[in-house]
């Protein structure tokens, strides 16, 4: 990257001349083809990889459960929701079943937290500072936890969020006026660079290896365009996140989930969304209360990748992979309206972060801990736990 | 009795009155407050790209804590 189009400098975001500006612009078209590539690459090799044995290939992750967990680590781990529901949207359109799929966009959720409580880290010498700007991390974990012990159970027995984000896709891929079929458009662009790859490692491997391969590039391809989205995005979206969140000021709780989506949509990440809000909440200007909203718009605005990610599916699978996209809008608008919508439920999440924010600042202990146990300590015990048990 | 009952009801009613402005003038300063930290919102951008450093900062003090806690 050279001068002009550097996003940052000494900690300051660079001005861009209008050149650079339209410069960027062009990348990110760039690299969001990239992405539409990648994950119809991941769908292809899975589906030539695993052929008529995708499920299979699945059954360690039937137990919702080991979804949720496998969704969770994977996203701590890699540090972005985005690049975790891109992946499985394009394992979706290769062969794996949506209700495998579901824990594990709940997971993702979760995992997506740990950003966020590890910016508040950085509070940890200031004391009063710190325990605000944790809880104002933890918030956000504590709302995603209580979702999905909500969420899951109904999964589970009902097959709620399959049903309704099934109806749907079904609409949206079968109706007339709003069909994904009709969006083939996408097929003869995304199609024959993921053929010419194809049948390049054809040639010099069997079909399993090929497939194999193709997912292995698929993802590698979504972790690289998603982390250089979101850079160039960050630089050259901060003066409308700040415009967003001006107009928010002082207006209630939808305009701050609204605010939150918004700027989400336009910075592609909820972990930037949530940790911008972390020092604003520990300075103390703004009330855990008052940022709690915009942490759940961060929650709905980040599903726009995996819908975008969608619609490069194409063939068969396609209603499948839409359907899982649709999933995670539908699960994270739900949670917003169930949990904020009900003053018992949204309580729930202040007090507990308050709760452990107050424990943490007496003892950093119970935040390193904390971090640990949900992340990484309870993930393993549990998956464990049910291997031992044969669950 | 009745001068009294009056006379207090007026008082409560400019109490009231005052709390109103007091609210008003809290809330029209927390909000220019507000507005001035996210104009240097640019300043934490740095933050989220380097959340390393966060767990560098964190790491001595949790040690610190780690050691008192066997120290007791």
């Amino acid at each position: 990257m050279n001068d002009t189009t550097a996003t940052q400098t000494s900690g300051e975001i660079a001005q861009h001349s209008p050149k650079a500006n339209w410069l960027n612009w062009f990348k990110i078209v760039g690299l969001v083809y990239l992405l539409l590539i990648a994950v119809s690459m991941i769908g292809s090799g899975f589906k030539l990889g695993a052929g008529p044995h995708a499920k299979e290939l699945f059954d360690f992750a039937s137990n919702p459960l080991t979804g949720l967990i496998v969704g969770t680590v994977a996203t701590a781990l890699i540090q972005s929701s985005s690049t975790v529901t891109s992946i499985i949207v394009g394992l979706v359109a290769g062969g794996l079943p949506v209700e495998i799929a579901i824990p594990m966009i709940m997971g993702a959720n979760i995992g997506t937290t740990i950003t966020n409580t590890i910016v508040s880290l950085g509070h940890v010498r200031q004391g009063e500072e710190f325990r605000r700007a944790f809880a104002a991390a933890t918030v956000h974990d504590f709302f995603n936890l209580l979702a999905v012990a909500i969420f899951l159970p109904l999964e589970i027995m009902f097959g709620v969020l399959d049903k309704i984000a099934g109806l749907f896709a079904g609409f949206l891929s079968g109706a007339d006026s709003v069909s994904m079929n009709n969006m083939n458009f996408m097929k003869p662009l995304v199609k024959p660079p993921v053929d010419f790859v194809k049948h390049q490692m054809g040639a010099l491997m069997p079909d399993t290896a090929t497939g194999i391969v193709m997912v292995v590039l698929g993802i590698a391809l979504i972790f690289g365009v998603i982390t250089l989205i979101g850079k160039l995005l960050k630089s050259l979206m901060v003066g409308k996140a700040k415009e967003i969140l001006h107009s928010a000021v002082g207006r209630g709780p939808l305009s701050g989930i609204a605010s939150g989506t918004i700027m989400t949509v336009l910075v592609q990440s909820s972990s930037t969304t949530t940790s911008l809000i972390v020092p604003l909440a520990g300075s103390g200007v703004f009330s855990l209360r008052q940022i709690f909203p915009f942490t759940l718009g961060a929650n709905i605005g980040t599903t726009v990748t995996a819908l975008l990610a969608a619609t490069a599916v194409t063939g068969g699978n396609a209603q499948f992979a839409l359907q899982i996209a649709l999933v995670h809008l539908i699960f994270n608008v739900l949670a917003v309206v169930v949990i904020y919508g009900l003053p018992f439920l949204r309580n729930i999440p202040l007090v507990a972060a308050e709760r452990l924010a107050e424990a943490a600042l007496k003892n950093k202990l119970y935040a390193g801990g904390y971090i640990l146990t949900l992340f990484f300590i309870a993930p393993l015990v549990l998956i464990g736990g049910s291997q031992l048990l044969g669950l | 009795m009745c001068d009294n009952k009056q006379e207090l009801k007026q008082k409560i009613e400019a109490l009231e009155a005052s709390l109103t402005e007091l609210k008003q003038r809290l809330a029209a300063l927390e909000s220019g407050e507000q507005h001035d930290a996210v104009e240097h919102l640019d300043e934490h951008i740095r933050v989220i790209d380097h959340e390393y450093d966060s767990l560098k900062e964190f790491w001595p003090v949790f040690v610190e804590d780690f050691r008192k806690l066997f120290q007791k």
